[in-house]
């Protein structure tokens, strides 16, 4: 039977201002619909990232403690019944499964806050660049 | 099939939809018309992937939490299709501007900044500053 082969690539660039004292958490995703007559593999799945956070206040000191952004890839059944997840790094085909309509790619990190109820908030600088892919085969 | 955040508690959150593959820069101005958060999507994949980013709608300040203007800086690919809150992103952009009331001032430094990033093909150049703010001048 043939196969159709597709990519999902997210590359995901956040800067930060100086004032800022607040960096949300990332959380960003790419989706693609897929066939649910077809069985799905997930071939490959990686992220990768550069950057961080920096704490500026009496001092500087770097901020963080994961060398990564958390990756996953979803497979969502055309009702949305159940997921099934997936986590990078992954360099092996998964078993073939069947009845999915759709595949959402995610990358995430935490956020960080130096602000406490009107006490004067520390700076931070942030800057972080993130990118995943996933490929995914159809037969 | 949905892709929405699982719970009601995001309102505080603004939610960027891509259509479609190509790069996009945009990014979150306060009242003042500085960029706070600059952020760049990359979606690659066939034609019908998508991609979904989330953004405060107040950044936190050392001096307080700031409502912001969300503005789409740059995108490479015109047939990509962005939307802030479902709605078209200059549409939305335009109406954030009345809701905060920004200054004829502020508007030209926005402008000023996304022609500045545009003309770099939508790379924000980010350098990290780790100084502290300048001191005041006494008078």
């Amino acid at each position: 039977m043939a196969t159709t082969s597709f990519m999902i690539q997210l590359f995901s660039e956040q800067y930060f201002a100086g004032a800022v004292s607040d960096v949300p958490e990332l959380e960003d995703e790419a989706f693609l619909f897929l066939d649910p007559g077809k069985a799905t593999v997930i071939r490959e799945l990686a992220s990768e990232e550069e950057g961080g956070l920096l704490f500026v206040g009496s001092g500087i000191a770097p901020l963080w403690w994961s060398s990564e952004a958390f990756t996953d890839l979803r497979l969502v059944p055309p009702r949305g019944e159940h997921y099934t997840y997936f986590y990078a790094p992954s360099f092996n085909p998964s078993p073939p499964m069947k009845g999915f309509g759709l595949a959402i790619l995610r990358v995430r990190e935490a956020g960080a806050t130096t602000s406490q109820g009107g006490q004067p908030a520390n700076a931070l600088r942030a800057y972080r660049r993130v990118g995943a892919h996933a490929y995914v085969d159809q037969t | 099939m949905s892709t929405k955040p699982d719970t009601a508690a995001d309102a505080a959150i603004f939610e960027v939809r891509v259509h479609g593959p190509g790069a996009l820069t945009f990014g979150l101005f306060d009242a003042k018309g500085k960029a706070l958060v600059v952020k760049r999507l990359i979606v690659s994949g066939p034609e019908g992937i998508e991609a979904r980013s989330r953004l405060p709608r107040r950044v936190q300040t050392q001096s307080g939490a700031v409502p912001v203007v969300p503005v789409l800086i740059h995108r490479a690919n015109s047939e990509q299709r962005v939307t802030f809150e479902g709605k078209d992103a200059a549409k939305a952009t335009d109406e954030r501007c009345r809701d905060i009331g920004l200054s004829k001032v502020a508007l030209g430094k926005i402008r000023e900044t996304t022609n500045l990033i545009a003309a770099r093909g939508g790379d924000p150049g980010v350098l990290v500053a780790v100084s502290r703010e300048p001191p005041t001048k006494k008078r």
